[in-house]
C-alpha cells in the first residue's frame, strides 16, 4: 500500500502547505436547451460562476436540490460541455481538451457517486469493477493491475476475498468502499464526490468519512464535496460554497460560514437543519415556497424571490412585518401563476376571446390580508394589482406591484462583496454600505 | 364507516390510542426465517408524536407496516397484539383492515411521487379519499379537497386542485400526500422517513407543518426516521430499534441528554455535528444482523464497547434505567444502574420473553 501513491505523496504535501491553487474556476456557465432556432429559453444551470479549488483541500458544494450542483461538479470532469468560461486545471484549460487529450488529463480526476447501486454494474465481480479504469487507460500489464486492485481493496478497507463478489453481495456502506476504491485506481489527484454518503445510514456514514478523510491525508488528494447535508460538509470540509440557482451565493473557511453566515441566503439554509438537541430552541427561518425556474431567474438577486431579509423600499421601512409578509405570499402566488402553463383547451378559449377559467384572487387576498392592518397606500397597490389578474393580466399586475414593493434586490445583481479577512465572499445587496446588514436585520425584526 | 364500533373519542382520551404489546412480524423463506420485529412494545397517545428511530434493517418499517396490516407473504405477524381504540387489530379480516386504514390510520411514504397516481389530478386523488372514507361527492367533495390542501399550506389552493403531480415541487407533493392522508379524517398518522427526500429548507416547512396539525387536530403520529436530528424535532417520545427489537425508549430531552444504551449513545456520538469540526467521526464498528433466531443473548453484543460474558448467554429485556425513572427504559444487561450487576443480569434472567422462543412457522 505504501507504494501506491508514493511519488506523488511529497509533492502533495508540499503544495497543501503552499495552498497553490489546483482548479481555477473563471465565469463558468452551463445552459441546457435553448441553442435552436425554435427551442424557449435555455435552463441556467450554472450561471457564471468563479472560484479557486487548492490542493490538498476539501471543498463543500451546498445548495438545494436543482440549484446546480452536480451540473458544476460533472462541468469541471468534462462530463457536461461548458456553455462559456474557464475551467484551468494546473494552468490547462480543459474545456478545449478533446480527444487524446482530454483521455489523458481524465486520469488527474474521478468522481464518486452517489448511488452506488446504479453506479456499479451488477454483472461484474468488485474486482472487474476496481479494474476498469485501469483496463480503459492501459496501466501496466494484466498481472500488475490485479495486484493494484488488491492494493485499492485494502486501502478502502475491504478485504482480498471480495475481488470474486459481485455488488449485490455487498451492503450500502461495502458498495460505496467499492465506488471509492474505483475512483482512486488511476492514482487521482482531484476526486469529485456527488452526496457519497447521503445514501448511507449516520453510523456507516461516519465510517466513509473517516475514510475519505485518511485517504486525504495520505495521498494529498484534493476533494469537492457535493452535498445537501450540511452537518456532513459542516464537519469534513475546508472551505464551503454556497450555491442557489446557478450561483455562487457565498463561499469562505467553514468555520466563517456557519459560526457567522454573511449571506441572506447561507442563514436561512443553516437554521433551517434539525439539530441533534432538543432543547435547543433555535429561531428557524421557514423558507416561503420553492427556487423559482432556472429557465426563467429572477431579473434581479436570485435568490429575492424568497429572501426573508429583502431590502425594502425606503418608504416601507418600518411597514408592519406581518403586512409585508402578506404582500410577499401575495406576489409569490402570482409568480406561480404565471409559471403554470396553460392547457391547449385554456389556450383556445383565450385565442378565440371566450371566458377563461377565471383569475378570481379575491380569496388569496383575503387569505393573506384577512384580519391585518393593511396601511391605505398598501392596500391601494393590492387592488390595482387584482384589478390586472381580473382582466387575465398578470404580467401588469406583477410589474405594479415590484414598482411599488420591489427595491434594489429586484432590479440589480448583486456584485461578490468580500466579507472579513478571511477571503469570504458574498453576493448580496445587504453589504453595500448604505444597507443594514444581515445579521443586524435578523436581530431587528422576528423571524418566528 | 360506522364509528359505533369503535369506542367513543372520549373514553379514549384515557387511554392510548394505539398500543402494541410484544409484537413479533417474521418472514418466512426456504432457507431461513427472518424476525424483523422480534417483541416490540410501545404506546401512542392522542396528541403526541412518538419517534422511531434506527439503521436501515432495523424493523422500523415492518413495524409501521404490521400496525397498518400491509405485511404480505412470506410475512406474517406471528405474536403480539396491536391494540387501537381498545380494538385488537392482529387478528382482522382483509375487510376489517381497509375500515382502519385511511380512516383511522393513515400513512405518510418517504417518495412523494410513488405515493401519488401520476394520471390523475390532485384534487382527484384527495376525492377519491373522501369518497371512499367519508362519503363526500361533487361539489361538496371539490369544497373539502381545496380546504384540506389549504390545511396544508398550499397557496392558491382552488386553482392548483386541478393540477397533475408534476406540476407540484417536490415539497408541495408531500403536502398533497399529507393531505390525501388527512382527507380521511385519521387519528393516527403513521409518516416513514417522510422528508428523507426533501431539502433542508422544505424538511424545516414539512416538519412545522406536522407540528401544527399535530395540536390543531389532536391526533397522534408515528414518525420512523433514521435522522437523529429530525427525531430531535418532531418527537415527543422516541423508541430506538436495533435488529428487530426496542433497545431504549425515552422522552426525547431524556434520550438526547442522557442515553443509556450503548448503542444509542453509539448512535448518537457518529452523528457529525456532534463530533468536533475536523476530528475523527466516532463509529460503531460492524453492522446491524439480521435477527434469525431466537434472541438467547444480546443481538448488539458483538459491536457493544461494555460487552461482558454475560451477554452472550442473557437476553436484556427492557427495564426502567433506575429507580427514579419511570419512562426510561432500555433493554441492556448494565441496567437498572441501582443495583450490582450480577442483580441486574439475574434480573434479565428471570423475566423471560417470548423473543427467546422459536417462532411457530
Amino acid at each position: 500500500m505504501t507504494t501506491l501513491y508514493q511519488e506523488r505523496r511529497e509533492d502533495a504535501t508540499v503544495g497543501m502547505q503552499t495552498g497553490e491553487t489546483l482548479v481555477e474556476i473563471d465565469g463558468l456557465k452551463t445552459y441546457y436547451g435553448g441553442s435552436g432556432m425554435f427551442s424557449g429559453k435555455p435552463v441556467k444551470a450554472v450561471d457564471d460562476v468563479s472560484f479557486d479549488v487548492h490542493r490538498g483541500e476539501t471543498l463543500g458544494l451546498v445548495g438545494e436540490s436543482g440549484c446546480g450542483k452536480s451540473t458544476l461538479g460533472r462541468t469541471l470532469m468534462q462530463l457536461e460541455t461548458a456553455t462559456a468560461g474557464d475551467v484551468r486545471y494546473d494552468g490547462t484549460d480543459i474545456t478545449t481538451l478533446s480527444g487524446k487529450n482530454l483521455k489523458e488529463w481524465r486520469q488527474n480526476v474521478q468522481m464518486v457517486f452517489q448511488d452506488p447501486d446504479s453506479s456499479l454494474n451488477t454483472r461484474m465481480t468488485v474486482g472487474e469493477i476496481i479494474m476498469e479504469p485501469l483496463n480503459v487507460h492501459g496501466w501496466k500489464t494484466p498481472q500488475k493491475r490485479r495486484e493494484r486492485v488488491r492494493a485499492l481493496l485494502d486501502i478502502v478497507g475491504l478485504a482480498e476475498e471480495h475481488y470474486y463478489r459481485y455488488p449485490f453481495q455487498f451492503s450500502g456502506g461495502q458498495k460505496q468502499r467499492v465506488g471509492i476504491a474505483r475512483a482512486l485506481a488511476l492514482e487521482p489527484d482531484f476526486l469529485v464526490l456527488d452526496e457519497p454518503v447521503s445514501a448511507l445510514d449516520v453510523s456507516v456514514q461516519a465510517k466513509i468519512l473517516n475514510l475519505l478523510d485518511d485517504l486525504q491525508d495520505e495521498f494529498g488528494l484534493t476533494y469537492l464535496l457535493i452535498a445537501h447535508d450540511l452537518s456532513v460538509v459542516e464537519h469534513i470540509c475546508d472551505r464551503v460554497a454556497v450555491m442557489y440557482l446557478g450561483k455562487i451565493m457565498e463561499i469562505g473557511p467553514v468555520d466563517a460560514i456557519f459560526d457567522d453566515p454573511a449571506n441572506p441566503y447561507t442563514n436561512s439554509l443553516l437554521s433551517a437543519i434539525p439539530e441533534p438537541d432538543p432543547t435547543l430552541k433555535k429561531s428557524r427561518i421557514t423558507l416561503r415556497g420553492t427556487p423559482p425556474s432556472p429557465r426563467d431567474p429572477p431579473a434581479g438577486c436570485v435568490f429575492s424571490t424568497r429572501c426573508p431579509f429583502k431590502i425594502r423600499p425606503e418608504k416601507y421601512e418600518d411597514l408592519d412585518d406581518d403586512v409585508w409578509e402578506a404582500v410577499e405570499v401575495f406576489r409569490e402566488v402570482l409568480r406561480e401563476r404565471s409559471d403554470v402553463t396553460k392547457s391547449v383547451s385554456e389556450r383556445v378559449r383565450e385565442l378565440l376571446g371566450m371566458e377563461t377559467k377565471g383569475m378570481d384572487v379575491d380569496e388569496v387576498v383575503e387569505d393573506a390580508f384577512g384580519g391585518l392592518n393593511t396601511p391605505s397606500d398598501v392596500r391601494q397597490t393590492i387592488d390595482e394589482a387584482v384589478e390586472y389578474v381580473e382582466r387575465d393580466d398578470l404580467a401588469s399586475a406583477q410589474e405594479t406591484l415590484r414598482d411599488e414593493f420591489g427595491s434594489v434586490c429586484e432590479r440589480e445583481q448583486p456584485e461578490q462583496h468580500q466579507v472579513g479577512d478571511t477571503g469570504r465572499v458574498s453576493r448580496c445587496h445587504r453589504h453595500r454600505e448604505e444597507y443594514m446588514d444581515t445579521q443586524e436585520y435578523r436581530a431587528t425584526h422576528d423571524f418566528s | 364507516m360506522s364509528d359505533s364500533q369503535y369506542a367513543p373519542d372520549s373514553r379514549v382520551d384515557e387511554e392510548a390510542l394505539l398500543s402494541v404489546d410484544n409484537l413479533q412480524t417474521a418472514f418466512f423463506t426456504d432457507k431461513e426465517t427472518i424476525r424483523a420485529v422480534d417483541g416490540v412494545s410501545f404506546e401512542i397517545s392522542r396528541g403526541e408524536s412518538v419517534g422511531i428511530v434506527g439503521e436501515s434493517g432495523s424493523g422500523k418499517s415492518v413495524t409501521a407496516r404490521s400496525i397498518m396490516g400491509l405485511v404480505d407473504s412470506p410475512g406474517r405477524i406471528v405474536g403480539g397484539s396491536i391494540q387501537y381504540k381498545g380494538r385488537e387489530l392482529v387478528d382482522n379480516t382483509e375487510k376489517d383492515w381497509q375500515q382502519i386504514r385511511g380512516g383511522e390510520i393513515a400513512m405518510v411514504f418517504q417518495d412523494p411521487l410513488s405515493s401519488l397516481n401520476p394520471v390523475y389530478t390532485v384534487g382527484n386523488q384527495i376525492k377519491e379519499s373522501l369518497r371512499l372514507h367519508q362519503g363526500m361527492r361533487g361539489r361538496e367533495a371539490t369544497q373539502k379537497a381545496i380546504e384540506l390542501l389549504e390545511d396544508v399550506g398550499i397557496p392558491d389552493a382552488p386553482r392548483r386542485i386541478d393540477e397533475y403531480p408534476h406540476q407540484f415541487s417536490g415539497g408541495m407533493r408531500q403536502r398533497a400526500v399529507i393531505a390525501v392522508a388527512l382527507a380521511c379524517d385519521p387519528d393516527l398518522l403513521i409518516c416513514d422517513e417522510p422528508t428523507t427526500a426533501l431539502d433542508v429548507t422544505i424538511q424545516a416547512q414539512i416538519l412545522d407543518l406536522l407540528h401544527e396539525l399535530k395540536e390543531e387536530k389532536n391526533i397522534g403520529i408515528m414518525f420512523i426516521t433514521h435522522d437523529m436530528g429530525v427525531i430531535a424535532e418532531v418527537a415527543d417520545r422516541v423508541n430506538v430499534m436495533y435488529a428487530g427489537e426496542l433497545v431504549e425508549k425515552a422522552p426525547v430531552d431524556e434520550l438526547f441528554s442522557n442515553p443509556k444504551h450503548p448503542y444509542t449513545q453509539g448512535l448518537l456520538e457518529s452523528i457529525p455535528s456532534r463530533n468536533e469540526r475536523g476530528s475523527e467521526l466516532t463509529t460503531i464498528e460492524g453492522e446491524v444482523p439480521t435477527p434469525k433466531e431466537p434472541a438467547t443473548y444480546c443481538r448488539f453484543a458483538p459491536r457493544c464497547p461494555k460487552a461482558f460474558d454475560d451477554c452472550e448467554q442473557v437476553h436484556p429485556v427492557p427495564v426502567a434505567v433506575d429507580e427514579s425513572a419511570d419512562e426510561h427504559e432500555a433493554a441492556c444487561l448494565l441496567y437498572p444502574e441501582d443495583v450490582n450487576q450480577s442483580e441486574a443480569v439475574e434480573l434479565h434472567r428471570s423475566r423471560e420473553d417470548a423473543t427467546e422462543q422459536e417462532v411457530p412457522e
